[in-house]
Formats: structure tokens, sequence, C-alpha cells
């Protein structure tokens, strides 16, 4: 039997009003992937403060190397002991190189002056681990995401690394990234370092994963073998019960078209949008689907009018619309989901209330009428079954799903008839994304138009009667339900080969 | 309807600490000094907080769209002393310079929030301009001396009562129901209560975010030059030093009645009662005969403490939040 490397028998965490962490024991033997899942508040975040000791934990105790150790922070833990931690929002400073992000804390010198040249040896031996070729002299905030994350990845490995933590590091990725990534993940085991996995996403673990280790409320639920994982299994472990549908797809009559925009075209930072064409019909749910970067989001922001379209029209109802902003766009009936609820989708302190209600705020004689506020908050609280005892308090208290049906509320007040859901299941339980897809399909079947924008195309598999690909800010090609697979749409997302179903 | 109860208790703490600093001062003063409690002496209190106070509610406004202005103490000397022009020199009645004078502000204001919303400054710098500018135009138009010579009625705002009640606090009052009642029953509150939140948010719901801003700018430069004409008239001229750095105790006013200069929280009853905590410490520190430095002392741990307290309460709700996202 090989030595754990790392160990935890009976470790606790409190807060104010939780037990996050219940009497958890967990081992990490050397060079495996040991995937951590669990839903959102299962305590995955948690453990994994107190493994890189930037939390003190309660009770128990870790052992390293089978030596009980001591609390000392996040430095000792990195330095010392050999966990480090790479963090879910990369924790980067941006202003500076990646060779002083890699060296930082633990600076060369000669002489008591910074030695550069020291520092770029050292950022060139640790990025050649990670297979990251970049100038050690370019600033951190010049990288793309992925590069970014592979210069944490590196930073993690100074010292004598023994235990890489990573707390759902392709949440940010693409396909090909993550491959790479993989790649990178494979060779840090071939060297004998344990990676600790944290991740929502079930494919992922599946392929990755030497074992898995299942929290729920804090606790371990299971312990198991790669070879026994199965996506139904882990569901079942993580949310407490089975969910047979994930994405429960109503029938629905299709009916006139709803929404029409013709040749929006507009240049922006990411991508230019070129000449595209977009059809919505009543009770359609329509996918938007392609590699990040190809345009979709910003093709949606431009037709809600979030962002000026350069040209093109939009038509609602077959009477066009002029949209310069998006408060014409809600008038017209539009209404857009952002993918970042917390950052441009909902104003966290305000109460849910106050969200509900900030498209269409009711008024009587100009005065906010706070009673049918309070009762048109309630009401959608019991139609969408948001779970809060009151409609008073902050938005920010509520969990992901709930969070998402409050703006899905926020819309549905405003009369939307044609709705897009940039990415409606990022950052929400596996029992809150199978929720919100009925209710997507609910509101499709109440003869709305839906667009879905998402990067993970089971989701658009299972649930759109169409799907639009972009590819560089154009449309690359549509697919009827009948036509989809997987390998059609990735065709026509990345341009492979000619044989695509236009 | 007790979750509802707690909901509002929970978002006024801030309020309710900084009550309970007046009322533990109030009581405190009360025994200590003889002079306190006479109702010449709390009408005093009253009127010389009333010019922080009524700048403060514009304050409170700017704050909780995560905005600042710092240049209400400048504003304030320039309506001052503009105001007083008007009468002096050009014979304009008072009532109509008492308007001129609050017109100054709104311009002054109108200014402030097109840098921010059009040409996209910082509320900081584009208002710190402002300090300036408007500080100068007093030295310019005033040479820096005094306008004075205005006759009785310009010293009506200031200084009359109506009955008993100093007019300086009367026109608190007013002003403060107002306030209240726009942040919390009006588009425009509810609004800037929102863009301090989430400006993103807000403009994808379809709120002209530009507008709104520009108004609680104006607004803002309106309470400022209608407390630099209180305060003109309180001393029957108008004074080209008057206002300086005044900004500090207007945004101390606010941030210790639980403004967050992080946007989106803010009530015009903590800003009073802030703005009445500093005249209590200012007025209590005459009547006991302490050092008035010691004055800025204290105004400055109080806003250490109210900011530590508005941080610290953050902190908490966040790991809790985030650790209890299972409890609805």
């Amino acid at each position: 039997m090989v030595e754990p490397v790392l160990e935890m028998r009976e470790v606790s965490k409190r807060y104010p009003g939780v037990l996050a962490v219940d009497r958890v024991s967990l081992t990490v033997l050397p060079g495996e992937v040991h995937v951590v899942a669990g839903e959102n508040g299962a305590g995955k975040s948690t453990l994994m403060k107190l493994l890189s000791q930037v939390e003190r934990p309660d009770d128990g105790v870790v052992l390293v190397g089978g030596k009980p150790v001591e609390f000392r922070g996040p430095r000792f833990a990195q330095q010392v002991l050999g966990v480090s931690m790479v963090h879910q929002e990369l924790a980067l400073a941006p202003h500076l190189t990646v060779a002083e992000n890699l060296c930082l804390g633990d600076e060369s010198t000669r002489l008591g002056v910074l030695s550069r040249r020291a520092d770029r040896r050292r950022a060139n031996a640790l990025l050649a681990r990670v297979n990251l070729t970049v100038d050690p002299g370019r600033l951190v905030s010049t990288l793309p995401v992925a590069d970014r994350q592979r210069v944490e990845i590196a930073k993690a490995l100074n010292g004598t690394p023994r235990v890489v933590i990573m707390d759902e590091p392709t949440a940010m990725l693409t396909e090909t990234e993550i491959g790479d990534l993989f790649e990178v993940i494979a060779e840090l085991k071939a060297h004998g370092i344990a990676i600790v996995y944290i991740s929502h996403r079930l494919d992922e673990v599946a392929n990755l994963a030497d074992r898995v280790t299942v929290l729920r409320d804090g606790r371990v639920v299971h312990t198991l073998p790669s070879a026994e994982v199965s996506p139904q299994r882990l569901v079942r472990l993580m949310v407490g019960r089975g969910i047979d549908n994930l994405y429960p797809k109503p029938r629905v009559e299709i009916g006139d078209v709803l929404l029409r925009a013709e040749g929006i075209s507009r240049s922006g930072r990411v991508v230019d949008l070129v000449d595209c064409t977009v059809t919505v019909r009543a009770g359609e749910i329509v996918g938007f689907a392609g590699l990040v970067g190809a345009g979709r989001t910003e093709l949606a922001r431009a037709i809600f009018g979030a962002d000026i379209p350069d040209a093109g029209r939009v038509l609602l109802r077959g009477r066009e619309i002029r949209i310069r902003s998006p408060r014409q766009g809600i008038e017209a009936g539009l209404g857009y989901l952002t993918e970042d609820r917390k950052g441009d989708g909902l104003a966290l302190q305000l109460p849910i209330d106050q969200n509900v209600t900030l498209a269409n705020v009711p008024l009587r004689f100009g005065i906010i009428d706070l009673r049918k506020e309070r009762k048109t908050a309630l009401s959608w609280r019991d139609q969408l079954g948001i779970k809060t005892p009151s409609v008073t308090r902050p938005v920010r208290v509520l969990s992901g799903g709930n969070q998402q049906k409050v703006v899905v509320a926020k819309w549905l007040e405003t009369k939307s008839q044609v709705l897009f859901f940039d990415e409606p299941a990022r950052g929400i339980d596996v029992g809150a994304k199978a929720e919100m897809f009925d209710l997507i399909g609910r509101l499709a079947s109440e003869g709305r138009g839906i667009v879905i924008i998402s990067s993970y195309l089971p989701e658009l598999l299972n649930m759109c009667d169409r799907i639009i690909v972009l590819r560089a800010g154009r449309i690359a090609g549509e697919l009827a339900r009948e036509q989809f697979s997987e390998e059609r749409v990735m065709q026509l997302a990345t341009g492979s080969t000619t044989g695509s179903a236009v | 309807m007790s979750d509802a109860w707690r909901d509002r208790v929970r978002s006024a703490v801030s309020q309710l600490a900084a009550a309970g600093a007046v009322v533990v001062l109030f009581i405190y003063l009360s025994f200590a000094s003889g002079a306190f409690l006479s109702a010449n002496n709390l009408f005093n209190i009253g009127a010389q907080s009333a010019v922080v106070a009524i700048i403060a509610i514009g304050m409170t406004m700017v704050i909780i769209t995560a905005g600042i202005d710092l240049s209400v103490g400048s504003v304030a000397a320039l309506s001052g002393v503009l105001g007083a022009m008007m009468v002096v020199e050009y014979g304009v009645r008072v009532p109509l310079a008492i308007v001129g004078g609050v017109a100054i502000g709104a311009i002054a204001g109108l200014v402030n929030g097109l840098l921010v919303t059009q040409a996209g400054m910082a509320p900081f710098i584009a208002t710190l301009g402002m300090l300036s500018v408007a500080r100068g135009l007093v030295y310019i138009v005033t040479d820096s001396v005094a306008v004075s010579g205005a006759p009785p009625e310009f010293t009506l705002l200031g200084q009359g009562k109506l009955g008993s009640l100093p007019i300086p606090i009367l026109a608190l009052v007013v002003v403060a129901l107002a306030g209240h009642f726009v942040l919390t029953r009006t588009k425009l509150g509810r609004y800037s209560y929102a863009m301090g939140s989430n400006v993103e948010a807000a403009r994808l719901s379809g709120i002209p975010v530009k507008r709104y801003l520009t108004i609680v700018y104006i607004i803002s430069g309106i309470l400022a030059g209608f407390g630099g004409m209180i305060a003109a008239s309180r001393v029957n001229s108008g004074q080209p030093n008057f206002g300086i750095g005044l900004e500090l105790d207007v945004i101390a006013a606010a941030v210790i009645g639980g403004a967050s200069l992080f946007g989106g929280e803010g009530k015009v009853i903590g800003t009073l009662l802030g703005a009445l905590l500093i005249a209590l410490i200012r007025n209590g520190s005459v009547l006991l005969d302490i050092n008035t430095f010691y004055q800025q002392v204290i105004i400055g741990v109080i806003i250490w403490i109210a900011v530590f307290w508005d941080q610290y309460r953050r902190r908490a709700a966040s790991e809790l939040i985030q650790t209890s996202r299972k409890t609805p």
C-alpha cells in the first residue's frame, strides 16, 4: 500500500450558523488525481481552504507525509509542506510580469537588490513544466485566460510541490484548452505530484479521476475509484436522490415568427459580427453554439440593444423595431439573462422584490407602489419556486439557482416575448439545473421564443429545436433537431470539414 | 411578516448604531454640562448641523450610486457669494437671489454629472476638479473679500424663526422628508440604489443610467447651493472662505449614518444621525471646554469606526453566504 501524501482525519470547520465541513476524512495518494465533487455549498471550497491553510480547521488532524502538521498559513503550506492551490478566480497580479508573479514573495536578490535575471531563469524553468512558452517579461494582464491559468499552475509548482489543488480549473476554458490542461495534469502526475481537483462537470470527472470523493452538506458521502464512476451515480450521490431527466423538454407546437434579426453586423473588442440573421418562432427553443469568442453573447447583446449594432435590423412579429438601448429592446418585448448573474444581472444588495421589479417598477401617480411590488414578487416567488421565506432579503443570500429565477422573474414581469438565456446553467447545482431547464421549457410552451447560449453541447442538443452555430462572428450554419449531433455542431463551429449541413 | 421585519432591522444596523451613539452622547452631555439641555443650545445645535445635514442628504444620494461629490464645500461657497452679490450689487430681491444661488449649485452639479456620465471621468476626479474650479471662481468674483451689506431680509433664511423653530431646522426637516421620499418611493431613488449596487445590471434592465446619474449630481449641487445660501444668510454675507473642508464633514455624516462608499446602501435618517453626532461632538467640546483640535481627532476616529464596522459587516455577511447557500 502506498503511503498517502496528504491525509485529513475527522476535520471540521464551523462558520457562524453553519457547519461547513463536518468530520471529513480524506486521503490523497502521490501521483493520483483525486476529484472532489459536490453541489454548491457542499463544502468543497471550504475543504480546499483548510488543505491550503487559508482557513484553520476547528477540529481534526491534517497529515502530510504521514506527520500531523501545524497551522501556519498558506505560505507555510506551499513552501514547507508543498501543498498549493490554483484558484478559480485566478489570483495573479495583472500589473506585474509573468516572472514577477511567479517569484512573488520569494524574489531572488543579489546584495539585497532584486535580480531580474535570476527571476527570469526560475520563471522559464517553471513555465516549461506546464508546457507554456511565453516571454516571462510580459505583463500578466496581456495574456489570455488559459495562459494565465497555466502561469498560476506554474506558480503552484514553486519549491517542492507534492499536492496541487485546482478549483474548477476548466470553468473558463474552451475544449482545446481543456485538452491542453489535462496533458499538463498528466505530466504532473507522472512526476508523482498529487492533484486534488474540484469539479462540477460530470464528464470531466470520469475521464480524469483516479478516485472521486463526493461531498454533500459538508460530509463525505462516498469515495470511489474511477472505474465505479458513472454520471448517474455521481448525480445521485451529490444530490441525494436520482434525477431521471436533466433536460425535460416539453413537446410544443411551434408557431409564427416572433423575432427576426437581419444582417446584424458590429465590430467589437473580442469579435466582429458579420451579417448575422436569426429567426425565432413562438414556442421554439433556439440554441446559439460556437467556440468561446465566436460571437454568441455578442450577437444576443446586439439584438437586445445592450450593444448597438453597426448595421442590420430587428423585427418583432414582422414589425421593425428601433433598438438603440436595452430600454427599447425591453419595451419591444425582449429579455436577456446575462451569463454573469452577479457581474451584470442582479443588484446583489437590493432585496428580491426590488430586483424582480427593476425593469418595470410599479408606479401609482408616479410613486412606487410598494404593496403592489411586494405582491408581484411574492407571486413570482410562488410561480417559479424561488426558495426564500421573505422577498425583502437581499438577493445575494440566495443560491445560484434561486438568483437565476429572480432574473427570470424580472423579465417575465416585463412581459418579454423572446428571452435570451446566456449560459443559464452556469454555476448552479445539478438539481437546480434540471429545474431551470424545466422552467425554460415551460416558458416556451407558453408561446414565448427562447434562445439558449451554451458552451456545453448536451444542453443545446437536448433542449433546442434548432441550433445556430457561430464561427468567428458569422453564422456558420443551422441544424434542425433531426440533424443534431455533437460532431456536426463541432464541424460547423471549427470549420473543420466541408460536408456541413448549411 | 416577522422575516420581513428581521430583514428590515438587519438592513438598518448602521443607522441603529449611529442612533445609539447619539443617545449615549446626548445623555452624557446632559449630565456633564448644565447648559447643554437648554432650548437655546439645542436649537443652536440644530441650526449648526442643518447646513451640513442638508448638503449631506445630497451626498448620500451620490454615495448610494457609488459616486462621491468632493465639490460641495466650494459649490456652497460659490452659491453663497454669488447669491449675496446678486442682492448687494445688482439689487435682486432676496427670494429670487436664493433661487439664483441654488441655481448656481444646480449648474455646478450638472457639470459634475456630465463629466461623470459623458466624459466618463471617475466621480472622485470630476468633482475634485470642480472643488478647485468653484473655489477659484469664488476668489475671482470676490477678490477674496467678503460680500456684505445685504438688507436685513437676507438674514431671514439663516437666522429667522417660525414661532420658536429656527428656519434652518425647518428647511432641514423639509429637505430630509423630501429626500427620504425620493429615495424610497420614486424611480430616481430606486434606480440610485440599483446603479450603486450594479450599474451594468441597471443598464441591462433598461434604466437610462446616464440620465439618472446626472440628475443625482444636480441634486447634490442644488443642496450644496441651498446649504451655502443658508450659511451666507446666517452671517449676513457671502464668505469666500466658507466651506473649506466642509465636504469631509458631509461625507463623514453620510458614512457614519451607514452610507457605503461601495454604493447601494445609505439612508436619509442615518445621514441625519451622522450629522447630529458630529454637531453634538462639536457642541460638547465647546461646553466641556475641550480643545477644539481634539474635535477633529474624535470625528476622524468615529469615521474609522463606522467604516471598519461597515467592512466587518460585509465580510461577515459574504462569508456566511458562501457557506450557508443551502439554507434558503
